[in-house]
């Protein structure tokens, strides 16, 4: 059973329509990265999961479930997780502060997965009373992570986590996803860094001015010569 | 090109100096005038004491009010200039309360309900002051705070949540047409008319308040609610969930919205946190002048909006700092200045400090 569905998405921002006709899936526990170049919607596909979009036409399921154009608020209890590219943190919250507005939609502060998430990343325990706007880039993408984490989520959306980062951090940055999702999360995955994106997923979509283009398994894309020469950089 | 930058920012900082500079050549002069004015014995320790505690009443007072404008600039993202008119609505409303109670038996129900617009009974023949009828003043600082913020609740609902996305501007302009239709509607209701409605205060000795012979009980009463609520906003703001989310949206409102926050509700709770403090302050105003009239808050709008963006709007301990330094300002001045013009002294001390940090004192520092 596909855990995400999204079949025959029309979707934009207004009157602007941004995707025609995108069709995807992502598995129970899979990872799937979309790339593509520059204003291809690859975000939007994620925002339109998210209900951040004027969803036009087609329709998203999650877990059989019918959720085109329901809100944020509603789609983050059904199991997705959402990290947004820029400002994915509160600033003036402190780290900790940050991690209990993820999993506000509980009654209690979960004081388990708080700690999950310090185990998933120490330094977050260490800066755990500091202010989040005074962070890293790196230690601010894992917050935004670790907040998305805090409600257990199914599927993981990340929209472009290596932006910004040092080189020396991406790989390890990958490396961290690559450990979610072997913990069972699916993670659907934006990647400007298609070459990394592409080698570490399952499966991957080439998306090009709103459109499908390509649709393979990761390795198989990375190895095929007219996504290389048209996508990769040869 | 890059010689004409470097122009620029060499004028910037010289004249960003110069004002400093300024500041501090004013600040002597007028700190070495005081100790002459005292030492001379033309101004009295007495009398500097009275200037400075006048300043913190005032000051808290304002700080109450700012609270909450700041706190709809933050988390609303608009400049609300119906603010002073909540104050007034807060002050009618308990202020009617206060005369029902304390009033029974002595004027005529539509009398009290219209709060003396037949100029019936006098605030003295019912020795309504705090120490003379202290549960019917408590019962309209409570009402002040409920009424305000079931009329701020409804005005959201009918006005400003249709326009949450429209942007600044027009929420602004929709706040002044607020601002006057509240104003004239409490006009219609209570007439215009300036008038009296508290007796003057009883005075308290006590070796606490050494600068002075006599404490004002009523001022007191203000600064003695003005900390609490402070201080209670302040708890509120940093060690609960509810204040945490307000913090949050303050921050970032889409990312709230995509965490899960219920950003509607933390809405409401703005509105009603910053509309029961400006009918509290309102009331209490009210309480230490003596007099109420329509304009009250209308006219009090500008040295509040002045405190808050002194402090740095959008922070709360901006607002309250400023509210402190804009209230001190007015009162100190009056050693070289007329009582007319004092609030010269303020308005120009807030350019000034602007000249110099244009994000306010506490401005980028710490929202909500």
């Amino acid at each position: 059973m596909a855990a995400l569905e999204v079949a025959d998405l029309d979707a934009g921002y207004g009157e602007l329509q941004v995707l025609e006709g995108v069709d995807m899936t992502v598995e129970d526990g899979e990872y799937v990265s979309i790339v593509g170049p520059n204003g291809a919607g690859k975000s939007t596909v994620m925002k339109s999961v998210f209900g951040l979009t004027t969803v036009m036409g087609g329709r998203i399921t999650f877990d059989g479930e019918g959720i085109t154009g329901r809100r944020p608020e509603e789609i983050i209890t059904t199991g997705i997780g959402y990290v947004p590219q820029n400002d994915n943190v509160f600033p003036s919250l402190s780290v900790r502060e940050n991690l209990e507005m993820g999993a506000y939609i509980l009654e209690d502060v979960p004081e388990d997965r708080i700690q999950r998430v310090y185990g998933r990343f120490p330094i977050l325990e260490e800066r755990a009373g500091q202010k989040a706007g005074s962070l890293s880039g790196g230690q601010r993408q894992m917050l935004a992570m670790g907040r998305a984490l805090m409600l257990d989520p199914e599927l993981l959306m990340l929209d472009e986590p290596s932006a910004g980062l040092a080189p020396d951090l991406v790989s390890e940055m990958f490396d961290r996803i690559d450990r979610i999702n072997a913990d069972g999360t699916a993670v659907l995955l934006v990647e400007q860094n298609a070459k990394e994106a592409l080698a570490r997923c399952d499966r991957g979509y080439v998306l090009v001015q709103g459109q499908n283009r390509y649709e393979d398994s990761g390795d198989a894309l990375l190895s095929d010569e007219q996504v290389r020469r048209e996508f990769l950089g040869g | 090109m890059s010689t004409v930058d470097l122009g620029g920012g060499i004028s910037r900082l010289t004249s960003e100096r110069t004002v400093r500079a300024l500041v501090v050549v004013a600040a002597v002069v007028l700190a070495l005038d005081l100790v002459r004015r005292i030492y001379t014995g033309s101004l009295t320790l007495g009398t500097l004491g009275f200037y400075l505690w006048n300043g913190i009443v005032d000051g808290l007072v304002f700080g109450l009010a700012g609270i909450g404008l700041s706190m709809t600039y933050s988390i609303l993202r608009f400049a609300n200039f119906s603010h002073g008119d909540l104050l007034t609505t807060g002050a009618f409303s308990g202020w009617t309360v206060a005369y029902l109670i304390a009033g029974a038996g002595i004027a005529d129900t539509s009398s009290r309900l219209l709060l003396r617009a037949d100029g019936g009974a006098p605030p003295g023949q019912l020795d309504l002051q705090i120490l003379g009828e202290p549960i019917a003043i408590l019962a309209g600082l409570v009402v002040a705070a409920l009424l305000t913020v079931l009329i701020a609740l409804a005005i959201d609902r009918v006005v400003y949540r249709p326009l949450r996305d429209a942007g600044g501007i027009p929420l602004l302009i929709a706040s002044v047409g607020v601002a006057l239709a509240l104003r004239y509607f409490i006009a219609l209701v209570y007439t215009s008319q300036n008038r009296a409605v508290t007796a003057s205060s009883p005075e308290w000795s006590s070796p606490v308040f050494f600068w002075t012979e006599g404490v004002n009980v009523h001022e007191l009463t203000m600064v003695v609610s003005a900390t609490v609520l402070m201080v209670g906003i302040h708890l509120l703001l940093q060690y609960t969930k509810l204040g945490t989310s307000m913090r949050a949206m303050a921050d970032n409102r889409d990312l709230a919205l995509i965490t899960g926050i219920p950003t509607e509700r933390v809405v409401r709770a703005t509105w009603m946190i910053g509309a029961g403090l400006a009918g509290v302050a309102g009331y209490l105003i009210v309480l230490d002048r003596g007099t109420i009239t329509i304009n009250l808050g209308w006219f009090l709008l500008l040295l509040i909006f002045a405190a808050v963006i002194l402090g740095g709007i959008g922070s709360i301990y901006g607002a309250i700092v400023g509210a402190l330094i804009i209230g001190l300002t007015i009162n100190v001045s009056l050693v070289w200045i007329p009582s007319d013009m004092n609030e010269i002294a303020a308005f120009g001390l807030m350019i000034l400090v602007l000249l110099v940090r244009p994000q306010g004192l506490f401005g980028g520092v710490e929202t909500a």
